[in-house]
């Protein structure tokens, strides 16, 4: 049971007001003090924050507006850096136009100190130093759809006329979309720290995170634009998205972006395919691509590969646990789908499957490795079967991690080999599977 | 004392920190993208203009948010705009106590932004600047010129007013005992 309030009970307006968060200081601290023990003006306040929250909402919806926001606020920097600044001329007509309306009636009305009051600031040959200029070779093929950057720039983070490459930048407060050529979008949280470079992998476009978090979100033909952090790199394939949440830990970058000139990859990474299929790129540890499927996560941390959930294929590749082979018939198998699905998508998907075959062609060369290094290692018994009618032989071999089979017909032997019966099966000859039953 | 170099450095900072709510602003009061857009410019040429007389202890956003609001209210008399206000009924004490738990549906927001709009501008600029700018009702007062206790005292009628209708509308259960 509480104690009676020792303090009068507030006036409705101040409880709206508080409620409302328009107090501050000490009259917002003892209208709290009362609420602690008063359940009356707390149930009042109560519901005064429900409404507050719905209201907050009537007023805020529809009023923002992503790509007018971005374009308003590089016309406003173009007005800051000054009027030499090229702006646009359509915009910088009205601009003058109700500028001047407001000049003549404010002369006409109050006298000649109004005109110098709403007269834009006359700066001769002012030089934008504010905002860093990127020249049109330095600027990167995106558009910004929605939110602010900063960039990178003598050490202080500072407004750009244009989204640059090969320079690290930091979202604004809010969300930071931009669109890619090649249908890709890329959202980048408060304060996220990336770049856009070309990958060294194949020239593609790609983004590196340094710390945050961000998304890429591919369209529904020919993505091509990957993300990476630190170790972990990905190409998402059409309709499929990847979230990677980046720290750089120990790095005070907000204050001193020089820092990131020597530092360039983040302590922290976990990477996880938000919707649809990724490829997952490692870097830097000679492993090989890996297929991902939805809602599988990768995280990795200065003292190595951490994790990978459920998935045998990750963890396997990366914390050298699991099983091997399996781990290989399940990226073929994933291979296959994701070549299977985009032959389903139709002909606009070239690249992605250039860019399957390849990795297939490197999983091939391990994948012939695979079967002796299992054969050894693990020696597990081999069982033998031999079948012979209607002028066939077929002779069967397996272990539990491999199968061949060997079929003799005048004289002249086919042989098959498969990790799963099912597969060597399937390959058989009809009338070798007939033997069989 | 500050370069123009340096002062165009640190508008340009704050222009990306905070046009977006400046912009929802300036678009809320003014009405199209256009106008926001212009009105935007227009106060960071101003904040330029008068950024001698800043206090660099006061918060930019609000300092910036006042600028905004002289030129949208400038703005908008200069375009001979009207709005359209209607008068308070007289509530009584039924519509004091009206809860608006229900409005978290959508169609209960939609009712509330109905009936934002029918408020007097003056009220709705009240709100704009507390949700876009988080002034507090001290610094909207100096804006509106105004005591602050008025600025409480309209904000709660005009709540009481928006907890009466809404709560007519949303039927006898939405009514608080």
């Amino acid at each position: 049971m509480q104690t009676p309030p020792q303090t009068p009970h507030p006036e409705p307006h101040d409880l709206t007001a508080l409620a409302y968060d328009m107090i501050e200081g000490p009259q917002r601290a003892e209208l709290l003090e009362h609420l602690a023990v008063c359940d009356a003006c707390r149930a009042t306040y109560d519901s005064y924050r429900d409404e507050q929250v719905v209201v907050r909402d009537a007023i805020l919806r529809d009023a923002r507006s992503g790509a007018s926001e971005a374009a308003a606020l590089e016309r406003t920097l173009q007005a800051i850096a000054g009027s030499e600044s090229a702006a646009p001329a359509g915009r910088v007509y009205r601009l003058r136009w109700w500028v001047l309306a407001a000049e003549i009636a404010a002369v006409a009305l109050v006298g000649v100190g109004l005109f110098f009051f709403l007269k834009p600031d006359p700066q001769p040959g002012a030089d934008p130093a504010g905002v860093v200029p990127i020249a049109a070779e330095r600027r990167a093929p995106a558009t910004v759809k929605n939110g602010s950057f900063l960039v990178s720039e003598e050490g202080k983070w500072r407004p750009a006329s244009a989204l640059p490459m090969d320079n690290w930048v930091m979202a604004g407060p809010e969300v930071l979309k931009l669109a890619l050529p090649d249908g890709s979008v890329v959202e980048m949280d408060e304060n996220a720290v990336f770049r856009i470079v070309i990958d060294d992998l194949d020239g593609s476009l790609a983004l590196n995170m340094l710390d945050g978090n961000g998304r890429l979100r591919a369209g529904k033909s020919l993505p091509a634009t990957r993300i990476r952090a630190g170790e972990a790199g990905f190409q998402v394939l059409p309709g499929g998205s990847v979230q990677l949440v980046c720290e750089a830990a120990d790095l005070d970058w907000r204050a001193n972006p020089d820092v990131l000139l020597s530092w360039s990859r983040p302590s922290r990474v976990q990477g996880q395919v938000a919707t649809g299929e990724v490829v997952l790129l490692p870097q830097g540890r000679n492993l090989r691509a890996v297929p991902m499927h939805e809602g599988e996560v990768v995280r990795w941390t200065p003292a190595g590969f951490e994790g990978g959930g459920e998935n045998d294929v990750i963890r396997y590749m990366y914390a050298g646990s699991g099983d091997d082979m399996q781990a290989m018939v399940l990226i073929r198998q994933r291979l296959d789908g994701m070549r299977t699905r985009l032959d389903e998508l139709g002909d606009k998907q070239e690249t992605f499957k250039v860019f399957l075959k390849r990795l297939e062609g490197e999983w091939s060369t391990q994948w012939d490795a695979g079967p002796q290094q299992v054969e050894v290692r693990i020696a597990q018994p081999m069982t033998r079967r031999a079948i012979e009618a209607d002028g066939l032989k077929l002779e069967l071999s397996s272990t539990s991690r491999q199968h061949w089979a060997k079929l003799t017909r005048d004289g002249k032997t086919t042989e098959y080999t498969a990790y799963t019966e099912e597969d060597l099966l399937k390959q058989l000859p009809e009338e070798a599977r007939k033997l069989l039953k | 004392m500050a370069s123009g170099d340096d002062i165009r450095a640190e508008l340009s900072r704050l222009a990306v920190l905070h046009h977006g709510p400046l912009f929802g602003y300036c678009k809320r009061r003014l009405g199209s993208d256009s106008e926001a857009d212009d009105a935007l410019q227009e106060t960071f040429l101003r904040a330029f203009k008068y950024w001698g007389s800043f206090d660099p202890s006061r918060d930019a956003r609000k300092w910036l948010f006042g600028i905004a609001h002289n030129v949208c209210v400038e703005l908008a008399r200069s375009r001979k705009k009207h709005t359209t206000v209607d008068e308070f009924p007289d509530l009584g004490d039924e519509g004091t106590t009206a809860t608006l738990e229900k409005l978290a549906r959508e169609e209960h927001l939609a009712m509330v932004r109905r009936e934002i709009e029918r408020m007097p501008d003056r009220i709705r600029r009240i709100l704009e600047l507390r949700f876009f700018g988080q002034l507090t009702s001290a610094e909207i007062a100096e804006l509106e010129d105004m005591t602050e206790p008025a600025v409480r005292v309209t904000v709660h009628r005009a709540l009481e007013v928006l907890r009466a209708r809404v709560g007519s509308k949303s039927g006898p259960q939405s009514r608080g005992e």
